[in-house]
């Protein structure tokens, strides 16, 4: 059984058809990405999902459980989502505060509210700033935060909606190493992103194209299928275009290629 | 916009700062309720010493105290001024003749024209301005050799004065007590103590942890609007509208510049605050545990206690007074 199931779902803003009969399945401790152009739908999609929007036609099932306005409280336990813009997630106060906002929602009890911030503020290397405001905070340390507040509640997915897009290189890098370790703990990634070295990382790619799946398979197939790439405009298609040309002109080898991996991986 | 001292925290270590927000917030209710049932004024200035006296022991500077009354004291000295002028009951204790004539009537003019066109370039304030003008008026109501076209007398009775002494030590330990308090509480920990304190609102409908929840929200956000106004004004700025100087016109301009992009981008990050918040599991309305506790100490009530005890004080000396 998929973790995540939908099965031909549509959702229409009042101006706009943003996902249009969509499925997709996610299983358990896979770590999908979607990639696509701007306005295919990517965050339409991730807030379909927690249940911040409802399709208009098509069904959503988190671990089999179908997705209504009466199990959408239930569901949302279970996925953890990060957003874009780090200052418009952090609800609390302190850094301490914020950890503790989604815990107070789930009733934990107090005790336990205090080891699961200490817990995750750790594994998120925050604890040193657990009593600081937000404005004394860098990005990719409020995204950290955020990634601690979601973990705290000790989800099954968790959905980053271009969570590095607003980071500076630094930020980026710690976010993304945070996904590895996520991923390293076996919990199921679902990764939106334009970048995509984030995207290489991932068991499976999805191309989002005005709101269809255009394609979905191996970062390798996808990321080297420049019709899929030109299709959904996506970038890096000089280097591979580059690479091809090579090809065709017999100057390319395996290696050759395993070099431009490995340079891609560790850009 | 970052010099507002009233309501401003500053961190320190006292027994005040230990207090719990629940006792300061109904202390500050009880006194402010014994300022207003003292009736005799030897009682009053012993109120205010006992609260300056509160100053050094709770380790609160008296600068800053100061620095909260200082946007008042025009009002301070007006309600002052004001009940001395037209309370007319009691004895008479002063009373001085103003003959208004020509020259100190011209004069008054000529010093309010400069004011106005010095006010930019050399600060004075409106009260030393008010003064110099009483002088002159004074002055020169003397000069006999000028006709008085009107003459009044500017009289103090002994009602006036007590009222007005009354009212301006009144207003000063209020004032005091309420910096007191909004320095050596956290904002967060007042907001908690509120929510706390109206708990039996519920009873009547009110949804006090939403509000507070609301209150919440807006000061963890009032340092990022700061920080987004102070960005605004920067871009503006590179576009040519100039915030410090201007005439009415340009100010109205100036302002829409930096309210309208407020308006859109509020809006906005509100929307992704609201997304962010239901995404973790928060319900409006749904029970919830906290994080945050408030713990009673015996210092609490104490400090409760001493409150209590001075409300019922003022009432017995206002009684045995009457
Ligand atoms: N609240 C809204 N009201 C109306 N239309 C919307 C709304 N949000 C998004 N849209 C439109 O729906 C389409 C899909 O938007 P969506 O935000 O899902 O795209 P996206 O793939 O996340 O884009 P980006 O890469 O820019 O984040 C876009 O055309 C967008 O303009
Ligand atoms: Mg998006």
């Amino acid at each position: 059984m998929p973790f995540i199931e939908l099965k031909n779902v549509s959702f229409k803003y009042p101006s706009k058809q943003a996902i249009e009969q969509l499925s997709l399945s996610i299983e358990k401790g896979e770590w999908v990405a979607v990639v696509g152009p701007n306005g295919s739908g990517k965050s339409t999609l991730a807030k379909l999902i927690i249940g911040l929007l409802t399709p208009q036609s098509g069904e959503i099932f988190v671990e089999g459980e179908k997705l209504t306005p009466e199990s959408v409280n239930e569901v949302r336990q279970k996925i953890g989502i990060i957003f874009q813009n780090p200052d418009n997630q952090f609800v609390g106060v302190t850094v301490r505060d914020d950890i503790a906002f989604g815990l107070e929602n789930l009733q934990v009890p107090y005790q336990e509210m205090l080891t699961r911030i200490d817990t995750y503020a750790a594994q998120m290397k925050m604890t040193e700033f657990l009593d600081k405001e937000p404005s004394n905070l860098s990005g990719g340390q409020k995204q950290r935060v955020a990634i601690a507040g979601a973990l705290a509640m000790q989800p099954e997915v968790m959905i980053f909606d271009e969570a590095t897009s607003m980071l500076d290189p630094k930020g980026r890098l710690e976010t993304l190493q945070a996904m590895r370790e996520l991923r390293a703990q076996k919990t199921t990634l679902l990764t939106i992103t334009h970048d995509l070295k984030e995207a290489l990382q991932a068991d499976r790619v999805v191309v989002l194209n005005e709101g269809q799946v255009l394609a979905t398979g191996t970062p390798r197939e996808i990321l080297t299928n420049i019709d899929i790439l030109t299709e959904a405009k996506l970038a890096l298609i000089e280097p591979l275009e580059l690479l091809n040309k090579m090809e065709e002109a017999g100057i390319s080898s395996q290696e050759w290629e395993a070099k431009l991996w490995q340079f891609a991986l560790t850009l | 916009m970052k010099n507002i001292v009233i309501g401003r925290y500053i961190p320190g270590n006292s027994f005040l700062y230990r207090l719990d927000p629940r006792v300061k917030l109904i202390a500050l209710v009880l006194l402010f309720a014994a300022t207003f049932i003292i009736s005799d004024i030897w009682v009053m200035v012993g109120a205010l010493g006992f609260v300056i006296a509160l100053l050094p022991i709770g380790k609160i500077s008296l600068k800053r105290v100061f620095q909260g009354l200082k946007p008042l004291l025009f009002l301070l000295i007006f309600t002052f001024v004001f009940q001395i002028l037209f309370n007319t009951q009691g004895r008479l204790l002063i009373a001085i003749p103003l003959q208004f004539n020509i020259v100190n009537t011209l004069l008054a003019f000529a010093l309010f024209g400069s004011w106005l066109f010095l006010k930019r370039k050399i600060k004075f304030t409106f009260l030393s301005f008010l003064l110099v003008l009483g002088l002159i008026v004074y002055g020169f109501s003397e000069l006999t050799m000028f006709v008085p076209y009107n003459t009044s007398t500017l009289a103090v009775y002994e009602t006036g004065l007590t009222m007005a002494l009354f009212i301006l030590l009144r207003l000063i330990i209020i004032v005091t007590l309420s910096t007191v308090l909004t320095i050596s509480t956290k904002p967060t920990d007042l907001n908690l103590g509120l929510e706390r304190v109206l708990k039996p609102l519920k009873l009547v409908r009110v949804n006090t942890e939403e509000i507070a929840m609301i209150i919440g929200i807006a000061l963890r956000y009032i340092p990022t609007l700061l920080d987004e106004a102070n960005k605004i004004m920067l871009a503006q700025a590179s576009r040519g509208v100039d915030f410090q100087e201007g005439k009415f016109k340009d100010k109205v301009v100036q302002i829409i510049s930096l309210l309208v992009p407020m308006f859109i981008i509020s809006f906005q990050r509100s929307d992704e605050l609201a997304n962010a918040m239901e995404a973790r599991c928060f319900v409006p309305g749904k029970p919830r545990t906290r994080l945050n506790q408030l713990t009673w100490k015996p210092i609490d009530s104490l400090v409760l206690g001493i409150s209590i005890m001075s409300v019922i004080t003022s009432i017995t000396l206002r009684i045995l007074g009457s």
